[in-house]
């Protein structure tokens, strides 16, 4: 990843360094994806966190603040958290396209209820 | 829509309850669930309070860790209760909701995992403040909480 030399080259908290890192990372998740993630929504906020944290993570080792093992196992839940939002993404797509149906049907249903007083979906259509 | 159905002939409209009925149930994802949403958005408020505590610096020796192990271990309770809800298979469940449904039981696994590990370094070492240990299960339980708690309209 570009953004790793940012990343052990940073002894104290850098914004421009934390922002480059968060670029790259964004670039690496817009490839695992195939689509683009974007700068607003709670994957690129959390990616944007994680840069800064992985700086802060480098400097409180760099400062002996924390351990070896502890910075190790901060930069594991980092990775698996890149998961995470992967299927989190994933997610959110096929949540939109249930909301998609249910908005197409919603009308329909709606459609059918004033024509026949038939209400063929009561879970979307509210007969009131 | 109104218009389109009222010129449409009755043959038209009589297939449309079977299309309604077939899609109006979950093709892509699982019906919003409070019994899943609220427990999950509880856990995330408890983590993300512990995170605030761990990052004003009330974590940094592990010898305080037994006092806030029942606190962990409550948030971890909850957590794997609601995955075990989410895990559980629809009948006729459509492929891609069963897909939803599986990546909604990983988020939900994901706060676990990254609240156990914020444990694990607590007991061990305490959390330094301001070295990016909290921020992982921060940003994992929110993301468990916004997928649990997707909006149902």
């Amino acid at each position: 990843m570009k953004g790793a030399e940012t990343m052990t080259d940073s002894r104290s908290f850098d914004p421009a360094s934390a922002d480059a890192l968060f670029r790259a990372m964004l670039r690496e998740g817009e490839n695992a994806l195939g689509r683009p993630i974007g700068d607003a929504g709670a994957v690129a906020r959390h990616l944007r966190s994680l840069a800064q944290a992985s700086l802060e993570t480098a400097a409180a080792l760099a400062e002996g603040r924390i351990d070896a093992e502890a910075a190790r196992e901060a930069f594991e839940g980092r990775r698996r958290l890149l998961v995470q939002m992967r299927a989190f993404a994933e997610l959110a797509a096929l949540q939109g396209a249930q909301s998609g149906a249910d908005a197409i049907f919603r009308t329909i249903g709606r459609a059918v209820l004033d024509r026949t007083g038939i209400n063929l979906v009561p879970e979307l259509v509210d007969p009131g | 829509m109104t218009s389109l159905l009222k010129s449409a002939g009755r043959r038209t409209l009589a297939a449309l309850p079977l299309a309604a009925a077939l899609a109006a149930c979950q093709a892509f994802a699982p019906a919003f669930d409070p019994e899943i949403a609220v427990p999950v958005a509880e856990a995330n408020r408890g983590a993300a309070t512990i995170v605030a505590e761990a990052e004003a610096g009330r974590f940094r020796d592990s010898a305080g860790f037994p006092a806030e192990a029942e606190r962990y271990a409550a948030l971890d309770a909850r957590l794997a209760a609601a995955a075990a809800r989410a895990g559980a298979a629809r009948p006729g469940e459509a492929a891609a909701a069963a897909r939803a449904r599986r990546l909604l039981v990983a988020q939900i696994e994901g706060c676990r995992t990254e609240l156990r590990a914020l444990a694990l370094i607590h007991r061990r070492s305490g959390i330094a403040p301001g070295a990016g240990l909290t921020e992982q299960a921060a940003a994992a339980c929110d993301l468990a909480a916004r997928a649990a708690g997707a909006a149902p309209e």
